[in-house]
């Protein structure tokens, strides 16, 4: 017994990580420019599909598919804000219509392509068991998956923190006024936040995948939502908020599954969102006020 | 002394401009000049349009109409059109109203922030810094805090300060006595007037409080509901009845 809770909460972990890359995604953009971006989810899908591109293409390298894939969210999220998002104009709701049937267009398109079935994903290598103590057993892609996520975080909040652009859009955040003020581009800011946004959905897309051996068109629904409730529960704006209500999270749904089963996965996350909203409508670790424009 | 319109050299020049958020005009054919070394404010009552052209000004609205110029000491810049970065790039310095500082930053953040995105010397930057905390002491005393959690004569240093970092040819201020204790005011307009005559900065200040106003700079331009009604030097204008009028109606 003692075996299977630690495996899941090594699963907890990394699925937690993810939700979190999911939720600070969500986080830039709203933060710099105020809008809620609903293509995230489906951006996350066509960077976990890319990878399965450049290998259909019939280059054989994980490596290279990763960066391909990357890459690929990268310019989908750039295109979504050219088209849905810069032309609207900073309307909030106009700005929710829109980026949600860029999703449904992405979703449907990427379907069409593909007739739809879950596919099954690449590793990155084999799969290796190191026995850490007695029957406490851990894998070589799960060490790399939790490695990967949580190194992703920091790296990122080491770039917020300390970069100039990362300032600006800390900044930006912040003030967009006064952000002018103090000689912030605060248009190209808000690109580069919508960039870095898409190339870590990207991320969150493949990292997803291979946890999960596979990837399909609407992937991006349940991984959006659920970045979505974390941001809820953490509090809009706040980035180690997310990371840690997402490792929570994450554990929690894992022992949920060790408790009653499967079908007990969402129940936890979905009451947590639902308690959130009646004791502490900000979030946990929000600040007062600071809940969007119109939510 | 009085300085005279006409023997100044202006290091801006503001020629009837037209400020409008959409179908709605909030100040038109304005036209104002800063000289050399001097300290001019822009009056009026609410909603005369006050901060409409001061935030056309600094490039937080493009203005429907005229021309701004900016003489640097080496070239003319025309401001129109250009956005408030590139203008700050330009050393034009604005401080808004409200909402002045950043309020999840500490201090010393708020400070870095001011010269961060306008000085490409990293070690000048640190020393403007350090430089600007020995001259706020109370700044260098709250490094650490966070700037919302200052209190509003503080907020308003610190705004000030951060305007400095970059070493700016000309401050715009918004009402820099808004929400300030008499005692503290005093203190903040004292403070302009020796950034003034030290840095040899000019300014141009829209207020509120007429009296401190008038006291600090050289010459008031009175805006009337869009419009501006009339100038002059501080002096005159603080005897001249057309100011009460401007408030009052007359």
């Amino acid at each position: 017994m003692a075996e299977y809770l630690f495996e899941q909460f090594l699963i907890g972990i990394s699925t937690g990580a993810i939700y979190a890359i999911v939720a600070i995604g969500y986080n830039l953009v709203f933060g710099v420019m105020n809008v809620l971006n609903l293509s995230h989810g489906a951006v996350m899908m066509v960077g976990s599909f890319g990878v399965l591109l450049l290998f259909y293409l019939g280059i054989d390298n994980f490596w290279l598919a990763v960066a391909f894939g990357i890459a690929l969210a990268l310019v989908t999220g750039l295109l979504v804000e050219r088209i849905a998002v810069r032309p609207l104009k900073g309307n909030w709701w106009n700005i929710k219509v829109a980026t949600l049937g860029a999703a449904m267009f992405l979703e449907n398109f990427v379907t069409r392509l593909t007739d739809g079935r879950p596919m099954p994903y690449p590793r990155p290598f084999k799969p290796v068991y190191y026995t850490i103590v007695g029957d406490f057993e851990v894998s070589n892609v799960q060490l790399f998956l939790i490695a990967c996520s949580l190194g992703l975080m920091v790296a990122m909040m080491l770039f917020l923190r300390h970069t100039t652009p990362g300032k600006a859009i800390r900044v930006v955040a912040q003030n967009p006024d006064l952000a002018q003020c103090v000689g912030v581009n605060v248009q190209q800011t808000m690109v580069l936040g919508f960039a870095l946004s898409a190339a870590l959905a990207g991320c969150a897309g493949i990292l997803n995948a291979v946890t999960f051996g596979s990837t399909y068109p609407f992937v991006g629904q349940f991984l959006g939502l659920k970045g979505l409730v974390i941001l809820i529960v953490a509090g809009i704006g706040n980035v180690r908020g997310c990371l840690i209500v997402a490792l929570v999270l994450g554990v929690l749904e894992s022992f949920s599954v060790v408790a009653g089963g499967s079908q007990y996965r969402d129940l936890v996350a979905y009451s947590a969102l639902v308690l959130t909203l009646l004791v502490r409508p900000h979030g946990l670790f929000g600040e007062e006020g600071r809940t969007g424009r119109e939510i | 002394m009085p300085i005279s319109v006409s023997d100044m050299q202006p290091i801006l020049t503001v020629d009837r401009i037209e400020v409008r958020y959409g179908k709605v005009v909030a100040a038109t054919d304005i036209s104002l000049v800063i000289g050399k070394g001097e300290i001019v404010t822009l009056l009026g009552p609410n909603g005369a349009g006050k901060t409409s052209v001061l935030k056309a000004i600094a490039g937080l609205v493009a203005p429907a109409d005229g021309r701004i110029a900016f003489d640097d000491g080496k070239t003319v810049h025309e401001l129109a059109g250009k956005p408030g970065h590139v203008l700050a790039k330009l050393g034009i310095a604005h401080v808004p109203a409200q909402n002045i500082v950043l309020p999840r930053m500490t201090v010393e953040e708020n400070l870095e922030v001011g010269g961060r995105f306008l000085m490409s010397d990293r070690a000048a930057l640190q020393r403007s810094v350090r430089s600007l905390m020995d001259r706020f002491p109370i700044l260098a005393e709250r490094r650490t805090q966070y700037a919302g959690l200052l209190s509003g004569g503080e907020q308003r240093q610190l705004a000030i300060a951060r305007a400095l970092v970059a070493k700016p040819r000309l401050m715009l201020l918004d009402e820099p006595s808004i929400g300030l204790a008499p005692k503290t005011l005093g203190e903040i307009f004292g403070l302009l007037k020796r950034i003034n005559r030290e840095d040899g900065i000019e300014m141009l200040l829209v207020e509120q409080n007429v009296v401190k106003a008038l006291e600090l700079a050289n010459r008031a331009y009175v805006m009337r509901v869009g419009a501006m009604d009339f100038s002059g030097p501080c002096e005159d204008l603080a005897r001249d009845e057309r100011l009460a009028n401007a408030y009052l109606g007359s």
